[in-house]
C-alpha cells in the first residue's frame, strides 16, 4: 500500500501529509438497528460543530446512505468507480445541500461485496484522512465480508445495538470479532431506540443492563423517535425532534466534550456511574 | 397483579430481568466458543478430576459464571472433606477462564486452583495431568498459596 499517494483531486484543500483525521466505523452485526441512521445523523451533526466529514457507504449493493442523506439524485459515480479508477475521488463524492463541509461517497448499487477489498478500503481511508476531520463508515450488517471491508480501515468503532436481545447478542460477537482484531481499537456502544416507559416498567433492557453484559464504554442513548423516520423519509438528517438532541450529544463527545448523558430510567446512581464510566477511559 | 407489587417493592419485573438473565448465559458459550452440551460436560470432567484427586465433600460443588470485563470464568470455592485430627478443612478455589486463548479454539483453557493452606497435607497438585480427556491440547497453570507453610503434621 503506498500511503504517501493520495487519491487524486480531493474535494476538500489538502492539509498537508499528515493524516489526522478519524476513521470510525459504524457497525452492529444484527441488521435494522440504526447503523445509517447513526452514520447520516452524526455527519451532519459533526459538520454543524464545523468539522469536514465524509461519510461512506460501505453496504454495497445495498446503497442506503445516499436516500438517508437526501442526496440520491446528486450521485454521478460510486465508491467502487474510485476504485476501479473510472473517475477520480472529487467526481465520486457528493456534497451535502445545506453543510459545505460534509460530503458522501455512495456506494454502487449494481455490484456485491465481492467487488472491495479491505486493503482498498485502507487506502481510501488514508487519502481522505489527509483532508477530513471524520470520515465515517456506515457497515452492512452481519459479520462477512461487507462487514470485513468496513472495519478494515477503522481507528475506532461504534456499535448501535437496540435494547433487545438478539440485538445485543450479535452486538458482542461483533465486540468479540473487533477485539481479537485489534486490542487497539477503541469501541463504542451505541444504544438506540430506547423507551424509557418500558424501562420503567422492567420491560426492556436498560442502558445499565446493556452496559453491564457488554463491558464497553457507551456514548450515545438514543430513544425511540417516530421522527426519526419521517426525517428519513424526506432525507433530512439532523431533524428528528428527540433523537436528534442526542445525535449531536454524541458527536459532541467524540469530540472529546464531557457532555452527560441523560436519565433514561430510575435506577439511582444511573446517571453519575456513566458518566464515570466514560470519563474514566481515555 | 405482580407487576405492581413489583413495582410497589422496587424490583424489576420479567421481560428486562429475564432478557438479562438469558443474555448472560448465551454469552458465556457464544464467547467460549462452545456448544451448551459441551460447556455442560467440560463442567461435569471438572468436578470428576477435583472429585478424583481431591478430598472434597460429595455434591458440594457448586460452579459459578463470574464475568469481569468481557472475559467469563468459571469459578467454585469447593469444601475439602473434615479432617480426621478434627482441624478447620481447606477450601478448594478453582478458576478456569472460559475465554479461548486462540480464537475460534477452545482447545486451551486456563484452569487455575489454589488450595488454602489447611489442605496442603491433603492434596498435592502436582497429581493433576489433565482436567478433559484431550490430554495434548489442556494447559494447567497451578498456584499454590502456601507461602512458608511449615505443616508437619503427620497424616494418616
Ligand atoms: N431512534 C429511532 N427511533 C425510531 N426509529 C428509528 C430510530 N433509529 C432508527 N430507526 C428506524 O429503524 C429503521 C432501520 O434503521 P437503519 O436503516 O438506520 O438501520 P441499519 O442498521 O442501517 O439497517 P441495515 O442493517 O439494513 O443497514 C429505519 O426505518 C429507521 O427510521
Ligand atoms: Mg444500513
Amino acid at each position: 500500500m503506498d500511503k504517501s499517494k493520495p487519491y487524486p483531486g480531493s474535494p476538500v484543500e489538502a492539509r498537508g501529509q499528515t493524516a489526522t483525521g478519524r476513521v470510525i466505523t459504524v457497525t452492529s452485526g444484527k441488521g435494522g438497528v440504526g447503523k445509517t441512521t447513526l452514520t447520516a445523523n452524526l455527519g451532519v451533526a459533526l459538520a454543524a460543530l464545523g468539522k469536514k466529514v465524509v461519510t461512506i457507504d460501505a453496504d454495497i449493493g445495498l446503497r442506503n446512505l445516499d436516500i438517508i442523506m437526501g442526496l440520491e439524485n446528486r450521485i454521478v459515480y460510486d465508491l467502487i468507480d474510485v476504485i476501479e479508477g473510472r473517475c477520480k475521488l472529487r467526481q465520486a463524492m457528493v456534497k451535502h445541500k445545506q453543510y459545505q463541509s460534509l460530503y458522501l461517497l455512495p456506494a454502487a448499487q449494481t455490484r456485491d461485496k465481492t467487488a472491495l477489498k479491505p486493503v482498498q478500503m485502507i487506502r481510501l481511508a488514508e487519502a481522505l484522512k489527509k483532508e477530513f476531520d471524520f470520515i465515517l463508515i456506515d457497515s452492512p450488517a452481519g459479520i462477512e465480508r461487507g462487514f470485513q471491508n468496513a472495519i478494515a480501515a477503522a481507528d475506532e468503532v461504534l456499535i448501535v445495538t437496540n435494547p433487545e436481545i438478539s440485538s445485543v447478542r450479535d452486538a458482542d460477537r461483533v465486540i468479540g470479532i473487533i477485539e481479537a482484531k485489534s486490542k487497539n481499537i477503541p469501541a463504542h456502544l451505541v444504544l438506540n431506540r430506547i423507551k424509557p416507559e418500558m424501562i420503567k416498567r422492567g420491560e426492556m433492557l436498560s442502558a445499565d443492563d446493556v452496559m453491564e453484559i457488554l463491558a464497553i464504554k457507551i456514548i450515545g442513548i438514543i430513544p425511540e423517535d417516530e421522527t426519526v423516520l419521517i426525517a428519513g423519509n424526506t432525507g433530512n438528517p439532523g431533524t428528528a425532534a428527540k433523537a436528534s438532541i442526542e445525535f449531536n450529544n454524541i458527536a459532541r463527545r467524540l469530540n472529546g466534550e464531557p457532555i452527560p448523558f441523560p436519565s433514561y430510567d430510575d435506577h439511582p446512581g444511573f446517571f453519575q456511574r456513566l458518566i464515570r464510566m466514560f470519563n474514566n477511559n481515555p | 397483579m405482580s407487576s405492581f407489587m413489583d413495582r410497589l417493592m422496587g424490583r424489576k419485573p420479567k421481560a428486562a430481568k429475564s432478557a438479562k438473565d438469558r443474555l448472560k448465559v448465551v454469552l458465556v458459550t457464544d464467547r467460549a466458543h462452545l456448544s451448551p452440551e459441551e460447556l455442560r460436560s467440560m463442567q461435569q470432567e471438572i468436578v470428576q478430576v477435583i472429585q478424583k484427586y481431591c478430598r472434597i465433600t460429595e455434591g458440594e460443588v457448586d460452579l459459578k459464571y463470574e464475568q469481569r470485563d468481557r472475559d467469563n470464568f468459571l469459578v467454585a470455592d469447593i469444601p475439602l472433606k473434615p479432617r480426621s485430627d478434627g482441624e478447620k478443612p481447606g477450601m478448594l478455589h478453582l478458576q478456569t477462564s472460559l475465554t479461548p486463548i486462540i480464537e475460534e479454539d477452545t482447545s486451551l483453557l486456563r484452569i487455575e486452583y489454589e488450595v488454602d493452606e489447611f489442605a496442603t497435607r491433603e492434596f498435592d497438585p502436582s497429581t493433576i495431568q489433565t482436567p478433559r480427556p484431550d490430554e495434548s491440547s489442556s494447559e494447567i497453570t497451578q498456584k499454590r498459596e502456601v507461602p512458608g507453610n511449615e505443616d508437619t503434621r503427620s497424616s494418616g
